[in-house]
């Protein structure tokens, strides 16, 4: 129950009209309970967006009304044409509110009648029904400010026809009068939001000064969202790209090494060991940044299972990861040689040109030799080394693996950022073909800025974030993300 | 096997298949039925008759095991080990009344305490338990309110609980199975128990009877009796000559002298069983008899009457629940089927030989139509959508939107003496069943019976409004199985179009 005096807003609807959905889009939160169960909810349920300046908002999801045309009979008997609208429904409260025949109609009543104003929400990717005039009349004997607000799936398979059934449902409801808001439950851009929270506060004028605050601070946790979702992509390059798997060796396994394969048998098992905690460690990453967005619940990712996410992308290091995601075998080189020209640039600079540039030749040429090195090498882990007291396989020194971990990463990222919390569809992460490379979406000036910033995760974690920023569109912009 | 009149093992076995009938039918089983269909026998006209009939072909075609007879079997080790039980309490509590006396002399007020007061309390009290079960079942609505013990101990929360913790090895289908038993069976579950303890009673007043007999032939025995609240000695022989009446032509009363005789005290003064006239023994024909006349024949007779009911019961019984109906439909449509199945065809011409005759159209069913909410469905819509493919003949179509007033309107519509036992339910495909609608089901039933077979027709705008395929259903489907109301289905599993 909120704090009295504490704004609440009261969600009311029939059955599964997309009420929870609604405000798990409000919130920001995919934990809100939206799943369609049957017997009907009897009881409410609460959830609380927290402001930043300490107040919170209390979103109240009440039970479907399933026997308004009942009430509304009762409610107009000629017996009460004397009354007022409100003396009515107060009447109607006191002498059935302890039967449990209308319990959830008046339990529902009571507590809208409580909070700051009424959202009634309908689905209008349903067709339009007349019974819903008989929920707003309804409505029409309580005292608080009503919103409807008509929510829609662009996504849903019956699209084409949502705008005219939206068209007709909002023709229905203006006989009303009431403040009507449309929403695409699909939508979840950081834009979308930010706009549907404005709105809100213009249309309903008790609630304006909150849903302003909220608005203006949606920007700043837009920001921090994506700052903290570079930082974890940062830290999982910078962590698994020096990964090492070590195991102590006893002085009876180091006998046992000599036999023949034995190597070969403790190297592969280590790599696999290696592999399996990189995954894990790609994982929680995800996870992280997924919680960072306020999805909690996206299916796929929740187990610990190998490999849960093999259904948003494929394997950390399967073969089609290696070819279709990162840089290509030229990009890489291309990348190194100039990354050494840039090196070799800068001693020539500091020796005031005395070298005659021989510094950004060798820079470039040994870059390129390197790369081409490197590039064209096994993308395996480095070899086992084994000591008399421990065998020890990585890190993965491979160019492209921090590229690769890089791509997957900002795909995932910009999947979640655009994701709506009231999406009932499964995580859709585009990797394969036909999907943007890294090199399309990347600049060659941002990949070289990236190939410098490995050396310091923090500055990894700042060119990450503006990448993201530039390509979710600071503040919630949305449409060009990547360049 | 009958197919007049199913056994507890058929009915059992039967419900065993159903369960594992896929909803909505498939198309293979859609062909097995035809196949079935086509072979019934002319004078099939009984709807157990071809439910018996599909039944015998499915065991002899799966050739599986079904737990119909074994339970039968358990049923009779259980009536045998209650009979044990009984037979040893019986005599345990005989040996104990026929040694509690003072100085070896046996109180008589025991032992008609114990086998005479109290069997006929019982008696009495079960009496009046079946008349007021019969009178609930004369009114539908106080169904719900009258329900044994045997109904709450197998009630929807032993259900739940059941499906929440039993084990895996208690398959989900015995569970339900149990749960549709109890709802459509339960006058039988009772009757079982009924069955049961007096097979108890018999084998313990039968075990004390014994006793006493061994007891009088081989030993010697003297009676007494006494009490300190009544001094009237002419009540006394009052009491005892009435509870002797039934048999006292066979065995005779006590004499006056007697009873004065073997009060406590009397009997000490005189300090001879045989002095006089008097001779105490005489009474243990006069306990014989009142164990049998107040303990054990009236449980022998109930048991009899018991045996007779669920006999009559059985033959009684209507499968007029959901799933039976829309079997039985399946089978009694027009044969435009063809054998596919080769198990089923060699089993089809084991059992029915050459028994190979159609059998006729099936009738139209009076039906009362609910058009829930506005949904958007013409009378000609409902026509083709729904009376006619489903061979179904409304005799009144209602929009309801839940209101007291509807329900009023509903209740007049179906109160004449021939109304329909159908009601069909066409809502949007996204509502489900709710209070509103509950309240007027329960109407409907106060009205009918609690029988009525309630038929969910969800639509869909496709753009046209249209039933929702069976593929479609699925939501529906879960919803239906989680009510458990054997009366309560969808439409498109009723036999029609699909079938």
């Amino acid at each position: 129950m909120p704090n009295p005096g504490a704004p609440s807003i009261a969600f009311i609807g029939q059955s599964d009209a997309a009420k929870a959905r609604f405000v798990a889009l409000l919130k920001a939160d995919d934990s809100v309970d939206q799943s369609e169960s049957w017997p009907p909810r009897s009881s409410a349920n609460s959830h609380a967006i927290d402001h930043s300046d300490h107040s919170t908002l209390t979103l109240i999801d009440l039970p479907a009304l399933s026997q308004s045309p009942e009430v509304v009979e009762w409610l107009n008997a000629p017996n009460l044409g004397g009354l007022a609208k409100g003396s009515r429904l107060s009447q109607f409260l006191a002498s059935r509110g302890a039967s449990l025949d209308f319990a959830a109609e008046c339990g529902a009543m009571q507590q809208a009648e409580s909070a700051t104003a009424v959202f009634y929400v309908v689905d209008g990717n349903r067709p339009y029904r007349k019974h819903v005039v008989s929920d707003l009349q309804l409505l029409s004997f309580m005292s608080r400010p009503i919103v409807v607000v008509i929510t829609y799936d662009q996504l849903d398979h019956r699209a084409e026809t949502v705008p005219q059934q939206v068209s007709l449902w909002a023709a229905a409801i203006a006989d009303f009068s009431l403040p009507t808001i449309k929403v695409d439950l699909s939508d979840g851009r950081m834009q979308a939001r930010q706009s549907l929270l404005t709105q809100i506060g213009a249309d309903v004028p008790v609630l304006g000064p909150m849903f302003t605050s909220l608005a203006n601070a949606e920007n700043q946790r837009n920001k921090q969202q994506i700052e903290t979702a570079a930082a974890i992509l940062a830290e999982l390059i910078h962590t698994a790209t020096n990964y090492k798997v070590t195991e102590p060796i006893k002085d009876r396994d180091a006998t046992l090494l000599l036999l023949p394969g034995s190597k070969a048998a403790l190297t592969d098992r280590l790599r696999l060991k290696l592999e399996a905690d990189l995954r894990k460690m790609e994982l929680d990453a995800w996870r992280q940044i997924m919680q960072v967005f306020g999805f909690r619940t996206i299916a796929g990712v929740e187990s610990d299972t190998t490999p849960p996410y093999s259904t948003l992308v494929s394997d950390l290091f399967s073969e089609e990861t290696w070819t279709l995601l990162g840089l290509s075998a030229t990009q890489l080189v291309t990348l190194t040689a100039a990354a050494g020209g840039a090196t070799g640039a800068a001693i020539d600079a500091s020796v005031g040109g005395a070298s005659f540039m021989m510094g950004s030749v060798i820079g470039i040429v040994g870059g390129a030799i390197a790369g081409t090195a490197v590039a064209l090498s096994d993308p395996k882990p480095l070899g086992i080394k084994i000591s008399k007291t421990s065998s020890e396989i990585g890190p993965v020194t491979h160019p492209n693996f921090r590229w690769i971990l890089l791509d997957r990463g900002l795909r995932v990222v910009e999947a979640v950022a655009r994701r709506s919390h009231a999406s009932r569809e499964p995580l859709s992460v585009a990797t394969g073909d036909g999907a943007e490379t890294l090199a399309d979406r990347l600049s060659f000036v941002d990949r070289l800025r990236i190939e410098q910033s490995w050396l310091g995760r923090g500055t990894a974690a700042v060119v990450i974030g503006e990448l993201l920023r530039e390509a979710l569109g600071e503040g919630g912009e949305s449409g060009n993300y990547w360049r | 096997m009958s197919d007049k009149r199913p056994t507890i093992a058929e009915l059992i076995d039967y419900e065993m298949l159903l369960l594992d009938e896929e909803t909505p039918p498939t198309e293979a089983v859609l062909t097995r039925d035809r196949v079935i269909r086509e072979h019934l026998a002319p004078g099939i006209s009984q709807r157990w008759q071809v439910l018996h009939a599909w039944m015998t072909v499915l065991k002899q075609a799966d050739g599986r095991r079904l737990p119909g007879r074994a339970c039968e079997t358990y049923l009779t080790y259980a009536h045998l080990a209650t009979l044990a039980a009984a037979l040893m309490a019986g005599t345990g509590v005989a040996r104990m009344i026929l040694h509690s006396g003072t100085e070896s002399k046996i109180d008589i007020f025991h032992w008609l305490l114990i086998f005479g007061l109290l069997p006929l309390v019982l008696t009495v009290v079960g009496g009046a338990v079946v008349l007021l079960s019969l009178i609930g079942r004369s009114r539908p609505s106080a169904n719900a309110s009258w329900q044994g013990p045997l109904a709450r101990i197998m009630g929807d929360r032993f259900l739940s609980l059941l499906q929440r913790h039993a084990p895996r090895a208690l398959a989900k289908s015995w569970i339900m199975t149990l749960g549709r038993i109890r709802k459509l069976y339960l006058p039988l579950l009772r009757a079982q128990a009924f069955q049961l303890l007096q097979v108890f009673g018999i084998g313990f007043y039968g075990g004390a009877l014994v006793y006493l007999l061994i007891r009088a032939m081989f030993t010697y025995m003297t009676f007494e009796w006494g009490t300190t609240v009544v001094n009237d000695m002419g009540f006394i022989r009052s009491l005892i000559h009435i509870s002797a009446l039934p048999y006292a032509w066979l065995v005779g009363a006590p004499s006056d002298n007697l009873i004065t005789a073997t009060r406590i005290g009397a009997l000490a003064a005189t300090d001879s069983i045989t002095s006089g006239s008097v001779d105490s023994r005489t009474w243990w024909t006069f306990l014989a008899a009142s164990l049998v006349t107040y303990g054990l024949l009236p449980r022998v007779l109930m048991l009899v009457a018991g045996n007779l009911a669920v006999r009559h019961y059985l033959a009684g019984l209507t499968f007029d629940d959901h799933a039976s109906v829309s079997l039985a439909r399946r089978l009694a449509r027009e044969s435009d089927g063809t054998l596919t199945d080769h198990s089923v065809s060699r089993s089809i011409t084991l059992f029915w030989k050459r028994r190979t005759a159609p059998v006729p159209a099936k009738p139209r069913v009076p039906c009362i139509i609910v058009s829930w909410r506005d949904v958007p469905m013409t009378r000609d819509e409902i026509t083709m959508h729904v009376a006619l493919p489903y061979h179904l003949a409304p005799t009144s179509v209602l929009a309801i939107s839940g209101t007291a007033t509807d329900r009023s309107a509903l209740q007049t519509a179906l109160s004449g003496p021939e109304a329909p036992q159908l009601m069909v339910v066409i809502l949007d495909h996204w509502e489900r069943p709710n209070p509103a609608l509950s309240k007027v089901i329960a109407a409907m039933r106060s009205v009918v019976n609690d029988r009525l077979t309630i038929l969910y027709a969800p639509i869909v705008e496709d753009p046209l409004p249209r039933l929702n395929r069976p593929s479609e259903l699925l939501p529906w489907q879960s919803v239906i199985q989680q009510q458990g109301d054997p009366h309560s289905g969808l439409l498109s599993d009723y036999g029609g179009r699909y079938a």
